[in-house]
């Protein structure tokens, strides 16, 4: 099995939001003022490789950029450097229709599944579209279909025909797995897909996750920033910190022996029923969002060029160059 | 306006009764519910969405618009029924002697004023004091939420802060009247993990300090666990169980409490079907008679169709005919 | 499986909505009366005011209720200078208005629309072309366009709907594009995008569906005031033919009578005019409140 490709692979992928400058803007700096154009890099030189089968977890706060790289992965945004493969592919190498199939094969699950269903359309038509627009299905078949994919998920099929808002939340989250489902994908991408969820719901939908892996051999890249839901779900994890890893390993290594002080900083502040721990600690100096000073926290260092690089530490568990960094 | 109180029980919430008149019929989003709160303690409700746990807190502050209203009960805080104050003494009330934070801090804040423009208004508003005092209370507020430079973020606008900020600084509004209670409504669920603990810790240092009843609303019992020191699970509009946290959590007896309990990843096996509760929370309109719980719980019987009476050890309450009498232990899928 | 006990169509839970407003149910019924009255016109009107067979100039200036001496008929509302039954040149009139406004009012809709819908999807250079028209015509009063056009395309119906049409798609195109701006943004647009489905789709499927409800809550108050421009120009004398009067028309060839007895030739067609666009605009008010998206109870 070793010497099979990865499903999917990101090397080095970058991303950069550069908000455009208007044409006044462009208008004067023709004449001679120097505006830049303000950019954002959200995602910085990150190398990640999803097996066949696994989940692969994917932790980290707001603005670590874990979103983002879950949409490059979903090819919902294109990378502003770096190669994405599929299958040991290169992706952009292929043509365009060749390309679009292999991106058919990956799925994204969104975090607010109310947002992520068309409020005007039937729950039949979201499911059923994609598979008969890209050839899957015929006419005939679709009725079919859909009333299968909704069992599979736990919902009635008899509310094929009903609007979205008429359903809870978790069936919403639901209706939103059917239509990942409906175009027979291999990679499921979940963004932070229970998080929205109530407690005794998010217990559901993730033991259908489970489930769905194994009956369909589905792979995963779980994104989420509830580490208990990750702990019991993933096989792999990567922590992400500011567009960037900072460290990568199995999971029960990871949780046993973090080696990054980020990683420590999150599970120690992670709260967990165990009443023993007792009180909150007082951590770190948050940024405000215009300036852009260092967090105060543990002096993690502004980004140098050597510090993109991942050592591995113990067999499977790297970790970003760090000067706290326990070896 | 102070009373005489003999117990340092500063909030008393006895049976109260909110509910909303739809086209569908009556909905009682607050049914019956009962419990107090002491000086320097943490309450945490705990609950789903839909279980009322968020009416409850708007009951109390009397923020409840028609169609909806308070059918019943007594809200003493103490001593004193809030439920019979006029409209203008309610308003003294509020942000005075009790006050709330909201889970979005635009709830709490003005997108185009400047913080110490706010912050002044609402301390001027309870207290006859000059801008400048007023002005130096607010920056000892925002020094005491452990804000860095509270003279720069005094000038500064809301939509100059992080979301951990400006809960920050709803927080520190919050205080700036000294009130005897502050109600949280899920103020840290949209922040992230270490700010949450940060915010936490600092909420947990002033109740201690300064004898501030809290009352935190969550639907995250690893939070509850970890932070408060009572706590009320509630479940289609009524408290199911409440007692202490430690209590409770160890050794829960309601089967809703102790479903939730297992459904939580860290109380299941790596990689094992996590416990689920079968079948959704009914909606208002169509909660089975008796106990609510009744039609998701796998130990109900024909007799749940009535309402239990409450049963109590000690401080431990909890509502049920086949109460689980177990200590809690990892379950299995 | 729970789902909402009561399952209401998006239409039912719309008309239970609209319903709510006594004033836009009246609103409603005035409106429907006058578009049947009007479709009905031939068969209902006692005279055709076109025939001029019919007309007996001997008949004109007639007070209300008076019998015509040689056709037989009573002139419930008198008669015009030029022997016209008013009632008659009314439902006739209201016709014309009617037509004027619903179709300069669709196709400037369409056209709107479309515009609108391609800038705010595909952006850049095209939004950037698009969008300064608009501007630039948006910033000409809409009067003087509409005398511009007719002025060079000359009178008849079909060039004032095309005048009409002009003046009214550029307020289209903006509120199309404000409204696909936003809602390009949103997951399950990322969804379709994700799921593979051609643009041409998307943009038809399931942008256009969620960017009308503000659009046709523009086009509802727009009819209204594309039938009070067509009878503003007809009352310059640039709209229709004079054999042919719309509402205008009636009013301005009235209009010298005003002051000395006989007003009955402005003031009914007058009040036709306005009891149509005030029943518009109890219409269209009502719709607004009920697509407002924020009072939308999901």
């Amino acid at each position: 099995m070793d010497s099979k490709a990865p499903l999917l692979e990101l090397r080095e992928v970058s991303k950069q939001f550069a908000k455009p400058m208007d044409f006044a803007a462009r208008l004067g700096n023709w004449f001679g003022r120097s505006d830049w154009q303000k950019a954002t890099l959200a995602v910085d030189r990150v190398s990640l490789a999803i097996q066949s089968g696994e989940v692969l977890g994917l932790v980290g706060e707001s603005g670590s950029g874990k979103s983002t790289l879950g949409r490059i992965a979903a090819g919902l945004h294109n990378p502003s450097a770096g190669t994405r493969w599929w299958k040991g592919v290169q992706l952009d190498a292929l043509h365009a229709d060749e390309r679009r199939e292999a991106q058919l094969r990956t799925q994204m699950i969104f975090q607010d599944a109310t947002a992520s269903l068309n409020p005007r359309m039937r729950v039949a038509d979201i499911i059923g579209e994609a598979p008969l627009v890209h050839g899957l299905i015929s006419k005939r078949e679709r009725a079919d279909y859909v009333a299968d994919l909704l069992q599979r998920v736990g919902l009635d099929a008899s509310h094929a025909q009903r609007y979205p808002h008429q359903f809870s939340g978790g069936q919403r989250a639901r209706i939103g797995i059917a239509r990942a489902l409906a175009v027979q994908p291999e990679l499921l991408i979940c963004d932070e897909a229970v998080a929205a969820l109530d407690v005794s719901v998010q217990a559901q939908v993730l033991n259908l996750f489970m489930q769905l892996r194994a009956e369909l051999g589905l792979t995963y890249l779980f994104i989420s920033h509830d580490l208990s839901v990750v702990r019991h779900i993933a096989d792999r994890v990567l922590v992400m910190y500011r567009g960037r890893i900072v460290e990568s390993a199995p999971t029960a290594e990871l949780f046993a022996h973090p080696r990054h002080p980020y990683t420590e900083a999150l599970l120690q502040a992670a709260p967990t029923l165990d009443t023993e721990h007792r009180s909150f600690h007082a951590l770190k100096e948050e940024a405000s969002s215009s300036a852009s000073s260092a967090y105060g926290f543990h002096a993690i260092p502004q980004h140098a060029e050597q510090d993109a690089t991942l050592t591995e530490i113990a067999p499977g568990h790297f970790v970003a160059c760090h000067a706290d960094a326990r070896s | 306006m102070s009373h005489v109180h003999i117990d340092n029980t500063v909030l008393r919430v006895e049976q109260l009764q909110m509910q909303f008149a739809t086209r569908a019929g009556i909905v009682k989003a607050v049914n019956e519910v009962s419990f107090s709160v002491r000086r320097g303690e943490i309450l945490g409700i705990v609950g789903e969405s839909g279980s009322g746990k968020s009416m409850t807190a708007y009951s109390i502050m009397r923020l409840i618009d028609p169609p909806g209203r308070i059918a019943g009960g007594r809200v003493l805080l103490n001593g004193q029924n809030l439920l019979d104050l006029s409209d203008e003494q309610m308003r003294r009330v509020r942000g005075n002697r009790i006050a709330m934070i909201f889970q979005d801090p635009m709830m709490t804040l003005n997108p185009v004023l400047r913080i110490d423009t706010q912050m002044m208004e609402a301390i001027r508003a309870h207290q006859p004091v000059g801008k400048a005092q007023a002005r130096e209370m607010a920056r000892d507020a925002l020094a005491r939420v452990g804000m860095p430079a509270p003279e720069e973020k005094l000038a500064a606008y809301p939509h100059q802060f992080s979301g951990g900020m400006r809960q920050r600084v709803a927080i520190a509004i919050a205080l700036l009247n000294k009130p005897d209670l502050i109600i949280c409504d899920e103020p840290t669920t949209a922040l992230d993990v270490t700010i949450q603990g940060q915010i936490l810790h600092e909420m947990q240092t002033l109740c201690r300090e300064s004898g501030t009843a809290l009352i935190w609303i969550t639907h995250d019992l690893a939070v509850v666990a970890g932070f408060a020191d009572r706590l009320c699970v509630m479940y289609g509009g009524r408290i199911v169980e409440s007692g202490d946290v430690r209590e409770v959590l160890r050794q829960p007896h309601h089967p809703y409490t102790a479903g939730l309990i297992a459904s939580s990843p860290s109380r299941n096996e790596r990689g094992r079907p996590l416990y689920q509760i079968t079948g959704s929370m009914p909606s208002l309109l169509e909660l089975p008679s008796g106990c609510p719980f009744r039609t998701r719980c796998p130990r109900a019987t024909d007799v749940c169709a009535t309402m239990p009476d409450v049963d109590a050890q000690g401080n431990h309450v909890w509502r049920c005919f086949h109460p689980m009498n177990q200590p809690t232990e990892r379950t299995h899928g | 499986m729970e789902a909402r006990a009561h399952i209401e169509t998006p239409l039912q839970a719309f008309l239970r909505q609209f319903r709510s407003s006594k004033l836009a149910v009246l609103g409603s019924v005035l409106l429907l009366a006058m578009i049947v009255a009007a479709i009905l016109a031939p068969w209902i009107a006692p005279q055709n005011p076109y025939d001029l067979a019919r007309i007996d100039v001997l008949d004109a200036r007639l007070p209300p209720g008076a019998m015509s001496a040689e056709h037989g008929i009573r002139y419930l509302l008198g008669t015009d200078e030029q022997g016209r039954d008013m009632l008659s040149a009314i439902l006739y009139g209201m016709r014309i208005s009617v037509f004027v406004g619903v179709a300069s009012t669709v196709l400037a809709l369409a056209i709107g629309l479309a515009l609108g819908l391609l800038a705010g999807y595909v952006g850049g250079k095209i939004e950037g072309i698009i969008m300064r028209v608009a501007d630039i015509q948006l910033s000409f009063p809409s009067i003087l366009i509409a005398l511009i056009l007719l002025a060079l395309l000359g009178p008849g119906i079909g060039k004032i709907v095309l005048a009409l049409v002009a003046v009214q798609w550029a307020y289209y195109a903006r509120t199309a594009r404000s409204a696909a701006l936003v809602e390009r943004r949103k997951e399950y647009i990322e969804a379709a995008v994700g799921l593979g489905l051609p643009p041409s789709r998307i943009v038809f499927r399931h942008l256009l569906p969620n960017c009308l409800p503000p659009l046709i809550v523009v086009a509802a108050l727009q009819v209204a005031s594309a039938i009070s421009l067509e009878a503003t120009l007809s009352f310059l004398g640039l709209g229709l033919p004079v054999t042919e009067p719309s509402l205008g028309l009636l009013i301005a060839n009235g209009f010298n009578y005003l002051l000395s007895g006989k007003y009955w030739i402005s003031l009914f067609p007058g009040i036709a005019l306005l009891v149509l666009i005030v029943a518009i605009n109890l219409v269209a008010d009502q719709l607004r409140e009920v697509l407002n998206p924020r009072l939308q109870a999901l």
